[in-house]
C-alpha cells in the first residue's frame, strides 16, 4: 500500500492511463481467451510419475525414524568416548606394559638397576646376583610399581 | 653436696638435648654426606631389593674404613664365599664358583651424588622433613624423609646424628611400596680394622673387566661389539644378557660419579613411541641398523643422550 501510494504520488496520472481505450482493449482480449481445463489423462500421467517419488519419500521418512536416532546415539557415544579418554588418567602402567612388551621391560630394567645400585652402594646389587652367582637369566616379571619413578 | 642437684639437672638437660632430633633437615643431610667418606665401622645389614613382583633379601657383613669397604656374606647366604672390596678407584668382586674377580668402577659415590641431586631439587617442590627415627641397630636415630611435590615420601634415611652414619634407608615407589632398602642390625663404630682386609688378590683367579664380558656376550648373541671408548666420561660398569619380552637383550650399563645410562642391543623392532610413553621420567633414544635395535635409556639431558647415541653408532 505504501508502495502504491508512493507510485501514485510519483505519477498522479497513472489511474487515468489505466482507463484508456487501449488498456481496456487489451483487458477485453485477455478476458475473451478460452479457459483450458486439465485433461484427466494428463492428470493420471502426472500422478503415475509422482507416485514412486512420494513412495520413496515415505520410505526415507520411515527409515529416518531408525537411522536418525541411531546416528545421533553413535555421535553422542563417540563424543562421550572422546571426552572420557581426554579426562581419564593415563592408562595404568601394568596394562601398558603388557601391550608394550619389550619397551616396558627396557625402561623397568634401567629403573630397577638405578634403585638397586643406590640401595646397595658398595654392596651386592641385583644385577651381580643374577649374572654370576646362579647363572640364571630369568624373564623379569615387571609390574606397574617397577615403572614408577622415585 | 649442694652442687649435686644442679649438676644432675645440667646432665639431664644435656641428655634430653642429645635425644632431640636435629631440627634442621638440611644440616643433618649435609652432615651425613660429609661424614660418609670418613666413617669407620663394621656391621651387619639386611638389604632388600625388588625384582619385578619379587623382593630379594640378603645379608651383608660390612667393614668400612673411610673410602675403603669390604663386603662378605654369611655362611648360610646364597652368596657365601663372594667378597667385594671397593676402594676410591675401583670395585673388585670375587666369585668363588667361577674363580673370577670382576673389576668395575667404584660405586660408593654414586648413591650419595644422586641423593645430593634429589635433595638439591627442593626448589622443584621437593622437601626434606626430619623426625625422631627411634633406635636402629642399638643406635638412636633421626629420620630424614624426602617428600615429592604431591606429598608422597620418596625415601627415608635413618641417621645416627653424632657420627652421621646412615643406618637404615628405604626407597619408595609412587604407591608407597618399598622399592629397595637396607637396615643395619648390628654396628660397631670403633672397630679394629686390618688394612689388608681391603686387598683382594686370589691366586689363580681370572680378572674379568666389563669389556671382556662385552666381547663374550656380543659374540654369543651375534651382535656388533659397540661401546664407548675407555676414556669417555661414562665408564662401562657392567655387561649382561637379559631376557625381555621373549628376546635376549644385551645390556651395557654406564656410569660416571653422578649419572647412569643403560645401552640395550637386541635383534627385533623397538617402537620409539611406546618406549617414550614408558620412559616418562627418563630420556630415551632408539635406532635400528642391520636388523639390530639399539636403545639408550637414562636420566640425562636429551642432547647428551643423543650425543652418546652418535658415539655408539647411531
Amino acid at each position: 500500500m505504501k508502495r502504491e501510494n508512493n507510485m501514485s504520488q510519483q505519477d498522479p496520472n497513472l489511474d487515468a492511463k489505466l482507463t484508456t481505450s487501449a488498456q481496456r482493449q487489451v483487458a477485453d482480449t485477455v478476458r475473451a481467451l478460452p479457459e483450458e481445463t486439465v485433461s484427466l489423462a494428463w492428470r493420471s500421467a502426472l500422478n503415475e510419475r509422482l507416485a514412486p517419488i512420494a513412495a520413496k519419500k515415505v520410505r526415507v521418512r520411515r527409515v529416518g525414524w531408525l537411522w536418525k536416532p541411531t546416528a545421533g546415539l553413535a555421535m553422542a557415544g563417540a563424543l562421550a568416548v572422546a571426552v572420557m579418554f581426554r579426562i581419564a588418567p593415563s592408562p595404568t602402567i601394568s596394562s601398558v606394559s603388557v601391550s608394550s612388551g619389550v619397551e616396558a621391560n627396557l625402561v623397568a630394567f634401567h629403573q630397577q638397576s638405578e634403585v638397586a645400585y643406590d640401595v646397595a652402594g658398595p654392596g651386592l646389587a641385583n644385577p651381580d646376583a643374577i649374572e654370576k652367582t646362579t647363572g640364571k637369566n630369568t624373564e623379569p616379571n615387571w609390574t606397574e610399581d617397577d615403572l614408577s619413578s622415585l | 653436696m649442694r652442687r649435686l642437684p644442679v649438676l644432675a639437672f645440667i646432665c639431664m638437660a644435656a641428655m634430653a638435648t642429645a635425644a632431640q632430633p636435629v631440627s634442621d633437615a638440611g644440616a643433618l643431610l649435609r652432615h651425613m654426606l660429609e661424614a660418609a667418606p670418613k666413617l669407620r665401622y663394621s656391621g651387619t645389614r639386611t638389604v632388600t631389593l625388588r625384582a619385578g613382583i619379587d623382593r630379594r633379601v640378603h645379608t651383608e657383613l660390612i667393614e668400612k674404613d673411610g673410602a675403603r669397604t669390604r663386603v662378605e656374606f654369611p655362611k648360610d647366604s646364597p652368596y657365601r664365599g663372594q667378597v667385594i672390596v671397593e676402594s676410591e678407584k675401583e670395585r673388585r668382586h670375587f666369585f668363588p664358583e667361577h674363580n673370577e674377580i670382576h673389576v668395575q668402577p667404584a660405586r660408593r659415590e654414586r648413591a650419595f651424588q644422586r641423593l645430593l641431586r634429589l635433595a638439591n631439587g627442593k626448589g622443584a617442590g621437593r622437601r626434606i622433613q626430619v623426625a625422631d627415627g627411634g633406635v636402629v641397630a642399638g643406635l638412636h636415630t633421626s629420620v630424614l624423609t624426602l617428600v615429592e611435590p604431591r606429598g608422597n615420601a620418596m625415601q627415608r634415611m635413618w641417621i645416627e646424628p653424632r657420627s652421621g652414619m646412615l643406618v637404615k634407608r628405604e626407597l619408595y615407589d609412587r604407591s608407597g611400596a618399598v622399592q629397595g632398602g637396607f637396615e643395619f642390625t648390628q654396628v660397631n663404630l670403633s672397630p679394629r680394622i686390618d688394612g689388608r682386609d681391603f686387598r683382594l688378590d686370589v691366586r689363580g683367579a681370572k680378572i674379568v673387566a666389563p669389556r671382556d664380558d662385552l666381547h663374550e656376550f656380543t659374540k654369543r648373541l651375534n651382535l656388533p661389539e659397540v661401546s664407548l671408548p675407555p676414556d669417555a666420561p661414562f665408564q662401562l660398569d657392567g655387561v649382561r644378557i637379559q631376557k625381555m619380552g621373549g628376546m635376549e637383550v644385551l645390556v651395557q650399563q654406564y656410569t660416571n660419579d653422578d649419572r647412569d645410562f643403560t645401552f640395550f642391543q637386541l635383534r627385533g623392532a623397538i617402537d620409539q613411541g611406546k618406549l617414550r610413553k614408558q620412559a616418562r621420567s627418563f630420556q630415551s633414544v632408539t635406532w635400528q641398523k642391520d636388523g639390530v635395535s639399539s636403545v639408550l635409556v637414562g636420566d640425562l639431558a636429551a642432547t647428551m643422550l643423543e650425543d652418546l647415541a652418535r658415539q655408539l653408532g647411531k
